[in-house]
């Protein structure tokens, strides 16, 4: 609620500075002029809203469900988190803008798959790691009796590992829905969505372009709410299973 | 004429050593554990007493000597110095986890049912077998603990400082409530503690450890023994005794 009318105080002065003072608008425009272009062009923003978000929230699962999947192989098997650990390390390294172009030579048929292979590799890492960190942390003293009672891996898994995992899953599962949407917009940046008048970058790249500020911080203000509402919906998933199954949030997940 | 499967050990170490890389933990360690005996292992932090637990499990294997296991692993319980419970798990499911682990002698739910309640019962908390971990204070949580490593009827509790971390009277409470499951289970323990005290008054056989690993002295109660009340003198004499061991053990003058 604070935060709320932080923000709102300083939509007030912004407004306020914007009619008292001689700033251009092309430069700095004030929030009222801001709503007019989001009013304007509500159709094709709407269009464009549409397509990344289709973009972040696929690369988001895809990331979830192989980050996942990934981090349980590489838990599970001491050779293949041998093998994997340089390509994970690279996944987070390596820019994407320097793997784009390679991406969209691939898919040059697809552009949509592109942009999402781009997303992904952007937002698959925090999955793997924290799939992997967690699985590790279960309590040592019931690994203990896992062990002494020679229980198969499924039902360590199951029982014990898996729950365990979950507060470092869920915190994985956040920053990949953050980062998908990094991801996704700066795919389509690098992308250039081909020519094709798709994503909100797109339509960032073109306000620019045109020096249509008012319309870009419009653009922006999209983004930015979309970056928002993932990000509680995800708090909220994570605070009600963690409550629900009775977990503590682990420091990381901790805010 | 019928044997006395008493007489046969639990678990016996023979000239066990173990080494972690090149550091030696565990020298020369020889023990046999029967039925219903009650050891201790007492000693300072990270003189291996919890190692040695894990080697009377099977967890761990000597580098040198052996370990021979009569009771397979179905018939062996822990109690940690945490609970170590589920906690998203109610009392009853915590139990009935360990059960299904250990290979259930139960022959169906209700027959699990109604072990659990007997557990419960035993450890006092009937009224608790739904409520979940953190609804339950650490003496409590300790409680199921006892109780989940006694629902598969273990001929070996093996208790790693279960009562470290409880105030006085909950200790207190908790070590009687040990012996009294020790005796309706008919189950041999062997404790690791760094309390004198609680060592001297649970078992009737203590180990008394250096920090090197070494074993300094065992000292033995008659197996006649009724359980030692813990305002006798001879507990007291027995505790000052083990007391200056341990003082000249750390001084170096032994």
């Amino acid at each position: 609620m604070r935060s709320l009318l932080f923000f709102l105080l300083v939509l007030v002065c912004w407004e306020i500075i914007c009619r008292a003072s001689s700033i251009p608008s092309w430069l700095l425009p004030a929030p009222t002029a801001i709503v007019k272009a989001l009013g304007r062009d509500t159709e094709s923003l709407f269009k464009s809203f549409v397509f990344t978000a289709q973009l972040t929230i696929g690369a988001f699962l895809i990331a979830v469900v192989s980050g996942f999947l990934i981090g349980l192989a590489a838990h599970v098997s001491k050779n293949f988190r041998n093998s994997i650990f340089p390509f994970t390390i690279l996944l987070q390294t390596t820019p994407v803008v320097s793997v784009a172009p390679l991406l969209i030579i691939w898919f040059r048929n697809n552009a949509f798959l592109a942009l999402l292979a781009c997303a992904w590799l952007v937002c698959v890492y925090p999955m793997i790691s924290s799939t992997v960190s967690g699985l590790g942390k279960a309590d040592a003293n019931l690994q203990r009796l896992f062990s002494l009672y020679e229980a198969p891996m499924f039902r360590r898994l199951w029982h014990l590992e898996l729950p365990s995992a979950l507060p470092y899953i869920l915190n994985g599962i956040r920053i990949s829905g953050g980062l998908a949407l990094v991801g996704a917009v700066g795919a389509e940046f690098v992308a250039g969505t081909g020519g094709q008048e798709l994503g909100l970058a797109y339509r960032l790249l073109m306000a620019a372009y045109n020096q249509e500020t008012a319309r870009l911080f419009a653009v922006l203000a999209i983004v930015s709410a979309f970056g928002l509402l993932i990000h509680f919906a995800l708090s909220t998933l994570e605070n009600f299973v963690l409550k629900k199954l009775r977990l503590t949030p682990t420091s990381a997940t901790a805010r | 004429m019928k044997e006395d499967l008493t007489a046969f050990p639990l678990v016996e170490c023979k000239n066990v050593s173990l080494s972690f890389s090149s550091r030696r933990v565990i020298e020369e360690f020889n023990l046999s554990v029967k039925a219903g005996d009650r050891i201790a292992f007492l000693g300072p932090s990270g003189c291996g007493k919890s190692t040695l637990l894990n080697l009377l499990s099977g967890l761990l294997k000597p580098t040198q000597g052996s370990v021979l296991r009569k009771v397979t692993s179905d018939k062996i319980s822990f109690v940690f110095q945490d609970p170590s419970l589920f906690p998203w798990k109610t009392v009853r499911e915590n139990i009935e986890l360990v059960d299904v682990l250990a290979n259930s002698s139960h022959t169906d739910a209700a027959a699990l049912r109604s072990a659990i309640d007997t557990q419960l019962a035993q450890v006092g908390l009937s009224d608790f077998a739904e409520s979940y971990p953190d609804e339950l204070s650490g003496g409590m949580r300790m409680r199921v603990a006892l109780a989940r490593a006694l629902i598969n009827k273990p001929k070996l509790l093996l208790l790693d400082e279960p009562f470290a971390a409880l105030d006085d009277v909950t200790r207190e409470r908790l070590q009687d409530d040990l012996l009294k499951l020790q005796e309706n289970n008919a189950a041999a323990f062997v404790l690791v503690t760094h309390n004198i005290e609680e060592a001297l008054y649970l078992c009737r056989r203590v180990f008394v450890f250096a920090q090197n690993g070494m074993v300094l002295k065992e000292y033995r109660q008659p197996e006649s023994a009724e359980v030692v009340r813990r305002d006798s003198p001879a507990l007291h004499d027995l505790r000052r005794e083990v007391r200056a061991l341990w003082f000249k053990s750390t001084r170096g003058e032994l």
